[in-house]
């Protein structure tokens, strides 16, 4: 047996006699942390003293209890609710965590829903989507004279299509502008207001041409983003009742 | 065609006891799962206590265990009532030393008071009854300053007896993880012992 120095010792691999003297070495660290053992005065010392501080540390005594740790019928009435408190309690869960952002969500959408259906007419029918029967413009054929009898007529024949009153008639812009270049003309081919409006009816939309300023199509909007609003703020005050109750 | 599988454990007498008492605190009967937490509180706090050196935060995650433990009755499947208790327990213990590591407290005064001494055996000398009080005293200690994963991992194999498979199951890592938690543990507790390693060896 040899006897290494102390400078020899801090090289060697220490963590392969720790796992020798907790007998979970094997194969080549077995054998590194065997020979370390045998030739290393410092490794052998440092083994016995793992395995007495292993022996040690489990027979520690068990530390002595300061508190008692049963619950009372308060605890137990927070902590296993019956009846609504159970249903209120199911919020707070982290379960059901993701009620929390879905409940500032939907509150969200329902204040942007309940703005944009009282914005005024034009705004909303600028935003009104073509794809939903958005606003449509019956332009006058090419060659009619500005200003003439054969005014841009505006009709709304989507429920977010309205427009302000006053805005009812406006003369004709050429095809380049912003409103015409959103709205295609239809051409003459396409037919006439009636007989797209007996094709809409066909369909089953709203066929009515209605007076601009009419709001009447928003109703639902306003019901919905309500409801949303509603359920969100109702849904986000449970969820902090039930987590202040926890 | 009936399945006639006995539970695991039901012929173990105290595993029948327990498992009477959660249908029973199932069923609303607070005094069924306090004598759950009479039976276990003492091993749970020996086990929190261990692993959280501060008193007071080992006390508060026992009774957050006990807590959870009774809003988490109707999850548990069976088996083990004990074990079931010690993983819930080892998770509050976990928890108290994430929130330690944020909010560092006074270092370990509790170790000045006389809970970590052995109790004296009517046979044992005075002086082997001093020495395994000084070394109970130093191991605990050096315990509770190595790092709180490293304490973990000790604590459920030596102190508790867990093995390794389970520790890793219990605390969410490797089996590599935990061997080598456990003896970088015991080469830490033994350079803070490089002092008293006559204790070691008495």
């Amino acid at each position: 047996m040899t006897n290494g120095s102390h400078s020899d010792h801090a090289d060697h691999d220490q963590l392969a006699v720790a796992s020798f003297a907790a007998g979970d070495a094997v194969d080549l660290e077995l054998e590194r942390a065997r020979q370390l053992v045998a030739g290393c005065a410092s490794c052998a010392a440092l083994f016995a003293d793992l395995q007495a501080l292993q022996a040690a540390t489990a027979s520690l005594p068990a530390p002595r209890r300061i508190r008692d740790f049963r619950l009372t019928e308060a605890d137990a009435a927070r902590l296993r609710p019956r009846g609504w408190r159970s249903i209120l309690a199911a919020f707070g869960s982290p379960r059901l965590a993701f009620t929390q952002p879905l409940a500032v969500g939907m509150a969200t959408l329902g204040i942007v829903g309940l703005l944009v259906a009282s914005l005024p007419g034009p705004l909303m029918t600028a935003t009104a989507p073509a794809s939903d029967g958005g606003a449509t413009v019956e332009m006058a054929p090419e060659g009619a004279p500005a200003g003439s009898d054969d005014l841009l007529k505006t009709e709304a024949t989507g429920p977010l299509a309205s427009a302000a009153p006053g805005d009812a008639t406006m003369p004709a812009a050429p095809a380049e502008t912003p409103s015409t270049a959103l709205v295609p003309a239809p051409s003459p081919a396409e037919g006439t207001a009636a007989e797209r409006t007996d094709a809409q009816a066909d369909l089953g939309f709203d066929s009515g041409t209605r007076e601009l300023g009419d709001t009447s199509g928003t109703p639902w909007l306003t019901a919905l983003s309500a409801l949303l609003l509603v359920v969100g703020v109702a849904l986000f005050a449970a969820g902090r009742l039930a987590r202040r109750a926890r | 065609m009936e399945d006639r599988t006995p539970t695991p454990g039901a012929d173990d007498p105290a595993q029948r006891r327990d498992l009477i008492l959660v249908e029973r605190a199932r069923g609303g009967d607070l005094d069924a799962f306090n004598s759950l937490v009479e039976l276990y509180q003492d091993q749970l706090y020996a086990l929190v206590a261990r692993m959280v050196p501060d008193v007071d935060q080992a006390a508060d995650a026992v009774q957050e265990a006990f807590f959870s433990a009774y809003r988490k009755l109707d999850s548990f499947r069976g088996g083990s009532f004990k074990s079931w208790m010690s993983r819930i327990a080892v998770n509050a213990a976990m928890d108290a030393q994430r929130a330690k590591r944020r909010r560092p407290t006074t270092a370990y005064p509790e170790f000045e008071d006389e809970s970590w001494q052995p109790p004296a055996g009517a046979d044992d000398e005075p002086e082997a009854t001093v020495v395994a009080i000084e070394r109970s005293r130093e191991i605990a200690r050096a315990l509770a300053s190595i790092a709180a994963d490293q304490r973990t991992a000790i604590v459920l194999f030596d102190v508790e007896g867990y093995d390794y498979a389970e520790i890793a199951e219990m605390t969410g890592v490797s089996l590599g993880t935990v061997k080598s938690r456990i003896h970088r543990g015991r080469l830490a507790l033994r350079a803070l012992l490089a002092d008293r390693r006559d204790l070691l060896r008495s």
